[in-house]
């Protein structure tokens, strides 16, 4: 069973490791020191920011990732969001997460558009989000600067007419998402 | 078609590999072929092909082609 607990500050070790580890942090933008202290200090920006909001992806209470909604924009009904699977002995249901927010997101949130930027090279990401309908609506050229050079970002968009007609068989992989 | 060669089908498509390969003992990760993105894909397929949702816990599970066989063995798919 895959359920979504409220980041808290008692995660933020756990996070630290997995956000600092290899396979994570080679396709973000950034990458991080490994210092608990930053990283309290970002939990707090997070947990007063009405824009953003993250969870532990739990698969039978048992941590395995990150997922989060960034820049939830409700004038405009959407919002960015980003995932990571710390644990990769988990990776076989990587694939099954998504769904989960994306209900949430277009049937409880209301959102219209769910948008991804994914840097280039992670084509499993990309492979992923055009699986579940998203569209490549544009390509961003040399959009990051990280490990000594420039790196192009595509851009994904999903819009919630897109899912709620064409990806029905995936309506049934719901949770909840607290957000208080 | 019989289910075995059906799934065998899928395993090779959603894989993208030479359908030779698809033997029992073909495992996750054993192949770079198979790795979480091409496994989303082989679920899909699958779900689409026998008419199943498979559970999370199956989908866990289901980590060799004999393993598929012994879990769709439990969604009424005969083998």
């Amino acid at each position: 069973m895959i359920s979504f607990k409220r980041l808290a500050e008692t995660d933020l070790e756990q996070v630290l490791e997995w956000r600092t580890s290899e396979h994570v942090t080679q396709y973000m933008y950034t990458d991080i020191e490994k210092n608990i202290a930053n990283q309290k200090k970002w939990f707090q920006r997070i947990s007063q920011d009405d824009t953003q909001y993250y969870w532990i992806i739990q698969y039978k209470e048992i941590p395995i990732g990150l997922i989060s909604i960034n820049q939830l924009d409700c004038h405009n009904k959407k919002a960015t969001f980003a995932y990571y699977l710390g644990d990769l002995s988990y990776s076989l249901v990587a694939g099954r997460i998504h769904p989960y927010l994306y209900n949430f997101a277009f049937f409880e949130l209301e959102l219209n558009k769910l948008y991804a930027e994914v840097m280039e090279g992670n084509d499993g990401m990309m492979k992923m989000h055009q699986f579940y309908g998203f569209t490549h609506a544009a390509t961003f050229k040399q959009h990051i600067y990280k490990y000594d050079r420039y790196h192009d970002v595509q851009y994904f968009e999903l819009f919630a007419s897109t899912w709620k007609e064409n990806c029905k068989k995936f309506h049934r992989l719901t949770a909840s998402f607290s957000m208080d | 078609m019989n289910n075995e060669q059906k799934l065998r089908n899928i395993f090779a498509e959603a894989l993208q590999i030479n359908i030779d390969l698809v033997v029992d003992d073909l495992t996750y990760n054993s192949i770079p072929e198979w790795d979480s993105i091409a496994h989303m894909t082989l679920i899909a397929e699958i779900d689409n092909a026998f008419d199943t949702m498979l559970d999370t816990d199956d989908v866990l599970d289901m980590s060799s082609f004999a393993k598929a066989k012994e879990i769709l063995a439990k969604y009424d798919v005969q083998f």
